[in-house]
């Protein structure tokens, strides 16, 4: 299968208008003021997005869907958010989270919003596409979203099963074809804590989508990009290996994502917080930007852990984070260039103290100059005991990451 | 005029709010829960409009108004249902569906709606 | 068969405080407060009827729809120049921002001979070897320029340096509100 920029385009449209329209269900039903804030296609395994649901412990409501296209799509929110939607949609019901009046009240708004996210792609198609009757999920570790899915969808009654899919491989079907996710953060206007909705759609429904409306000319084997989103997690996982052996803190990659974005939704991406850190570009096939920033809690304990015993004046400690960047960017760049074969140049580091999303506004910027959308590259690493958090985003120029695609699958041309 | 309603919906929670919103202007007389309930409790009840949900386990409603409509031609039935694509419209058309509600909805369009379908008098 | 749809629309006008996004503007009426994070290159420009008790932010990221498009994909191709969802056409660009936000703080009550403007952002935080660079300042020169060409006054500035802005636009006096990472925030 081939994607191309064109239908990563529409698919970008097409979730995020669904994501409109499940803000405004939303809006409609609790009063929460909603609206999204960014819309990401993400080059994301299902495990990924597992993992993410259960360490931000998110409490959520899936929807299958299958028809002209078929998939699952999934509302999350945060617990606490959950009780106080709770509230909203049954007045009362929240002394009792866990009783049935309360999870129904959430099953049916995530029946609506996740309803209303769908209808776009099915007249986009000018097909129908059923959806199933929602399923309330907290997923414990241990437990997997398949096994979830599975128990509620094949295990009851048939309900959904019997009539819809005749293949009892469904969930697994997925797993194994899973290569993208779209996830839409919807965002209130008082709080931060936000709602997120994923559509995690099958390897034959892209194909469907990128049949109508794709660019063959432009595509690029989907294989590519699950190639590159190897090498961005290597390359995070050398980032990691490095601030071990700088700071002697176990330290493990989080995160490690490629995702297709609108330009403006990536400084919406970030907090309007202090971060600390570095920004650097680097030129070659592809040239791009990366930052690479502490909460300022982790900035500290990142000097401190390079530093042990020293009372290093500031400057000292600006130019620890400054090492720190070089580091961590060449760990993080330096596969890349092995397995494109090519070399790419590092610029010396530039020390940043500032909002964080106001120091990646003049990479985007720079970017929004030739393009509309970018991809993105965001990792995490972080150490088990909370010591520090480091946040990597890279940006790469998007013509220039698509050649260096073809290098990647050179069979493709 | 008052209406007696029946309401089909898999949610307790919107079959509840769906009581609440109408209470003031008619009368429900029942609740089902799929589609299999929801023919049932039409023979048993006779009521002047049902509302419908569409995505509901054991027997969609899309069905269920068929079978409805195949026993009673005159029934007037108002789907209910967050699903608001184009072709699902259509399906629902053939079924023989008289109104179509797309959640979440406001008070008024529903009130508004089986007015539409039942006619404001007698 | 009839189709009822209720209104779901993500209006916030009725709200106290309207975010504005990147690429994006909107218009508040007295009582709320307009705000936008995150300004490094990107400038804001606010603009109030105060009599009117009218109000508009625009985050903007690049001076001219025009002449930034290079022809060869990307922002110059042909799916350019739709907006990529539903925040307002044309408000990436600051010449096509400011007479978009214009246009709306009218239809929602303002005149335009009453309505003054303020102008934050547009640092320089980083020296790109790639970018023609500037960009932050070419947004200044853009938001003047074009705040002349519609007879709009422009009453304060808090431009350029080398630090991020974050802002609060209050609809109900004008005042602009703007924060910095360190420091105390600073209202023109």
């Amino acid at each position: 299968m081939n994607l191309d920029v064109q239908s990563l385009r529409t698919f970008s449209r097409l979730a995020h208008s669904g994501a409109e329209e499940a803000a405004g269900s939303l809006t409609t039903l609790t009063g929460f003021d909603a609206r999204v804030a960014v819309t990401k296609v993400e080059m994301a395994t299902r495990a990924d997005v597992e993992r993410e649901f259960r360490e931000r412990d998110l409490v959520t409501v899936h929807i299958g869907f299958s028809g002209a296209i078929e998939g699952q799509t999934v509302l999350a929110f945060d617990r606490d958010r959950a009780i106080s939607l709770v509230d909203a949609l049954v007045p009362g019901a929240s002394d009792d989270p866990d009783s049935d009046l309360a999870t129904s009240g959430l099953k049916e708004l995530g029946n609506i919003m996740l309803g209303g996210f769908i209808d776009g792609w099915a007249d986009f198609l000018g097909d129908g596409i059923d959806i199933t009757t929602p399923t309330y999920v907290e997923l414990d570790a241990g437990q997997s979203l398949q096994d979830v899915v599975d128990d509620s969808e094949f295990d009851t009654d048939g309900q959904f099963g019997a009539e819809v899919h005749d293949d009892a491989d469904f969930g697994a079907e997925i797993d194994s074809n899973h290569v993208l996710a779209f996830r839409n953060h919807l965002e209130t206007v008082d709080e931060e804590a936000g709602f997120y909705i994923y559509m995690l759609p099958t390897q034959d429904s892209v194909e469907t989508i990128v049949d109508a409306a794709g660019d063959a000319d432009d595509a690029i084997p989907v294989e590519t990009f699950t190639s590159f989103s190897q090498m961005i997690s290597e390359g995070a996982g050398q980032a990691s290996e490095d601030l071990t052996a700088m700071t002697g803190i176990d330290t493990n990659v989080d995160v490690s994502r490629l995702s297709f974005v609108p330009v403006e939704g990536v400084p919406m991406e970030l907090t309007d917080e202090a971060r600390r850190g570095v920004v650097l570009e680097f030129s070659g096939t592809p040239s791009g930007y990366i930052a690479i920033l502490f909460d300022p809690e982790s900035a500290e304990s990142v000097a401190d852990a390079l530093m042990p015993g020293m009372d290093a004046d500031p400057e000292m400690r600006k130019s620890a984070l400054q090492e720190i960047g070089n580091i961590v960017t060449s760990g993080f760049l330096d596969g890349w260039a092995n397995s494109l074969e090519t070399t790419i140049e590092i610029s010396p580091p530039t020390y940043v103290d500032d909002i964080a999303s106001a120091i990646v506004d003049p990479l985007v910027t720079e970017l929004a100059r030739t393009q509309d959308y970018a991809f993105l590259i965001d990792s995490a690493i972080a150490t088990p005991d909370e010591t520090f958090t480091c946040d990597i985003y890279a940006l790469p120029d998007e013509r220039e990451l698509r050649a260096a695609f073809d290098q990647l699958a050179p069979e493709a041309n | 005029m008052a209406r007696t309603v029946l309401v089909v919906d898999d949610s307790a929670f919107m079959r509840n709010l769906l009581k609440q919103l109408l209470e003031d202007d008619h009368e429900v007389v029942g609740e089902a829960e799929n589609g299999v309930e929801a023919v049932e409790l039409y023979r048993e009840l006779d009521p002047d409009v049902v509302t419908m949900d569409v995505v509901m386990p054991i027997r969609n409603g899309i069905e269920a108004t068929s079978e409805i409509k195949s026993i009673d031609p005159d029934s007037s039935v108002i789907m209910c249902t967050s699903v608001g694509q184009e072709e699902k419209m259509r399906e629902a058309v053939e079924a023989g569906a008289d109104g179509y509600i797309t959640k979440p909805f406001q008070k008024p369009n529903v009130l508004q709606a089986i007015d539409d379908v039942v006619g404001v008098e007698a | 068969m009839k189709v009822y749809s209720s209104d779901r629309s993500t209006d916030q006008s009725s709200s106290k405080r309207i975010k504005v996004g990147v690429a994006d503007y909107a218009v508040a009426e007295a009582g709320s407060t307009l705000v936008t994070s995150g300004l490094g290159s990107c400038v804001g420009i606010a603009l109030a009827d105060v009599d009117a008790g009218v109000a508009g932010l625009a985050h903007a990221m690049l001076p001219y729809a025009s002449d930034e498009q290079d022809g060869d994909g990307g922002a110059g191709d042909a799916t350019g120049d739709e907006p990529t969802d539903d925040r307002p056409a044309g408000a990436k660009y600051v010449n096509t921002a400011i007479p978009g936000l214009l246009h709306s703080m009218e239809e929602t009550g303002a005149d335009r001979s009453r309505i003054e403007a303020r102008l934050a952002g547009g640092s320089a935080m980083f020296e790109f070897s790639s970018g023609d660079g500037g960009v932050g300042e070419r947004n200044v020169v853009a938001a003047k320029t074009t705040l002349e060409t519609y007879d709009v006054p422009l009453v304060a500035t808090d431009v350029g340096g080398d630090y991020g802005r974050s802002l609060s636009f209050d609809a109900t006096t004008g005042e602009l509100s703007i924060r910095r990472a360190h420091g105390e925030n600073h209202v023109i």
